[in-house]
């Protein structure tokens, strides 16, 4: 039932057939590729240290681990988009910004989907 | 102090992690953050005051889909489609949810009996009695519910801007943008005038027109002389009429705030001024309003909203009002 779990990066992948063949500033594909792709591997190792630490009994830690890396992310994302705009040129960095929304709302409602209909905590078989 | 006792004292804050203490990470953050910007505004400066950018045109209503009626115009604009989209979402998940119970429920219907219960007896039963409860309990949850799923799917960006296209293969994209259908005034006050008209037919099918007039007063007024009656029962008459303000704006302009704290920490502020460097200073405080909107903004006033007409209907049938 859930979405899978890299719908994102399928979208991507997928995206990159559409600026080809609609002949999109491929500028802008690749700096929203390349900072979706990084700030999707700084998740999973913040979602990993973040564990760890809860696992620790370190849940403040962990909290400062997820709210410092979601900043940075976030910040990187807008950052990029930006230059892109700045260094390139407005076309290309109206795409990367669109890419960059359109990946979020994805991977944001996939996100939901999949914490909504997974199994509640504490419910396990006994 | 010895170099034991300086551990000891040292701040709960300030613990040591691959040889840099959280003050120092998150010193090093803020400077890398403000170093950037400040670069940029180097780099680039200023590009002048932009003209062009409207930022009211985010809530401008474009008309898609022309439908006019007898000289009223029923056109599908944006904020018609996150209407439909609001109520699809209502009641597709109700019915959804209602089919497909569980003994051992999954999260989603966890969230969903939360709400059924927060509806029926924080909003519903907390305000009214038991038979108006039992009456009113479908359009509070469903007024609730239907205020939520709007605010919430306000915050998700989708592609509805059509001021700024972009083309695909001939076809003119609308860019993803957020909006909202309560930050457009009309709706929080469609929904307000049909909870006061409902709370005043209720109030006059349970007392009768002019015991219920009469109800508008305050108790103890009993001796007072009719003049000053009177002028009691103008003020309270004139409260009344603000409800209509107080409740529409309460929502409108609560979901309308927040939007525009997201446009212009987003990069409005920045494409309005022409300094590119602010876009990279104040996208992170985007982040942090986004976070409270979603968080709490949006369910709070579907809350408010929905508890406060629980309080108007059970004033207006209140035996002692």
């Amino acid at each position: 039932m859930s979405p899978p779990k890299y719908v994102d990066l399928l979208l991507l992948a997928a995206a990159l057939a559409v600026f080809l063949l609609a002949g999109l500033p491929l500028l802008g594909y690749g700096v929203a590729a390349v900072c979706w792709v990084v700030q999707r591997a700084v998740e999973a190792y913040a979602t990993r240290r973040a564990n760890a630490e809860l696992r620790a009994g370190n849940r403040q830690k962990a909290m400062g681990i997820v709210a410092a890396t979601t900043l940075g992310r976030v910040w990187l994302m807008a950052t990029a988009v930006l230059l892109v705009g700045l260094l390139g040129d407005r076309e290309a960095g109206l795409c990367a910004a669109v890419m960059v929304l359109v990946l979020f709302t994805v991977a944001f409602a996939a996100k939901g989907l999949t914490h909504l209909f997974g199994e509640p905590e504490g419910q396990g078989v006994a | 102090m010895s170099a034991d006792q300086a551990v000891a004292e040292a701040p709960a804050g300030a613990s040591k992690s691959g040889g840099l203490s959280t003050k120092a990470k998150v010193l090093i953050g803020l400077g890398v953050y403000l170093g950037i910007a400040i670069l940029l505004l180097l780099i680039f400066g200023s590009g002048g005051k932009n003209e062009a950018f409207r930022p009211q045109n985010e809530f401008k209503l474009e008309e898609w889909i022309g439908i006019h009626i007898g000289g009223v115009d029923l056109s599908i604009n944006k904020a018609v489609v996150y209407l439909l989209l609001a109520s699809a979402l209502t009641i597709g998940t109700m019915v959804w949810i209602a089919r497909r119970m569980h003994q051992r429920p999954n999260r989603v219907q966890v969230a969903v009996e939360v709400a059924y219960d927060m509806t029926k007896n924080t909003i519903a039963g907390g305000s009214l009695d038991t038979k108006m409860a039992a009456r009113w309990f479908p359009f509070l949850a469903a007024l609730f519910f239907w205020i939520w799923f709007s605010n919430m799917i306000g915050f998700i960006p989708l592609p509805t801007n059509t001021e700024h296209t972009i083309n695909v293969f001939g076809a003119e994209i609308p860019s993803f943008a957020i909006y909202a259908a309560t930050a457009n005034l009309s709706i929080p006050l469609v929904l307000t005038l049909i909870v006061w008209v409902s709370y005043h037919v209720e109030g006059i099918r349970a007392k009768g027109l002019f015991k219920y007039l009469a109800s508008w007063l305050p108790p103890g007024l009993e001796d007072m002389n009719p003049v000053a009656k009177a002028f009691i029962f103008v003020i309270e008459a004139i409260s009344h009429f603000a409800r209509l303000i107080s409740l529409s704006v309460r929502l409108f302009a609560n979901i309308l705030a927040g939007h525009l704290l997201l446009l212009f920490m987003g990069g409005g502020l920045a494409v309005l001024l022409g300094i590119a460097a602010l876009g990279a200073l104040t996208f992170p405080l985007a982040f942090f309003f986004f976070i409270l909107e979603v968080g709490l903004i949006a369910t709070l006033q579907a809350f408010i909203f929905s508890t406060l007409t629980a309080i108007y209907l059970g004033g207006a049938t209140s035996a002692s009002h």
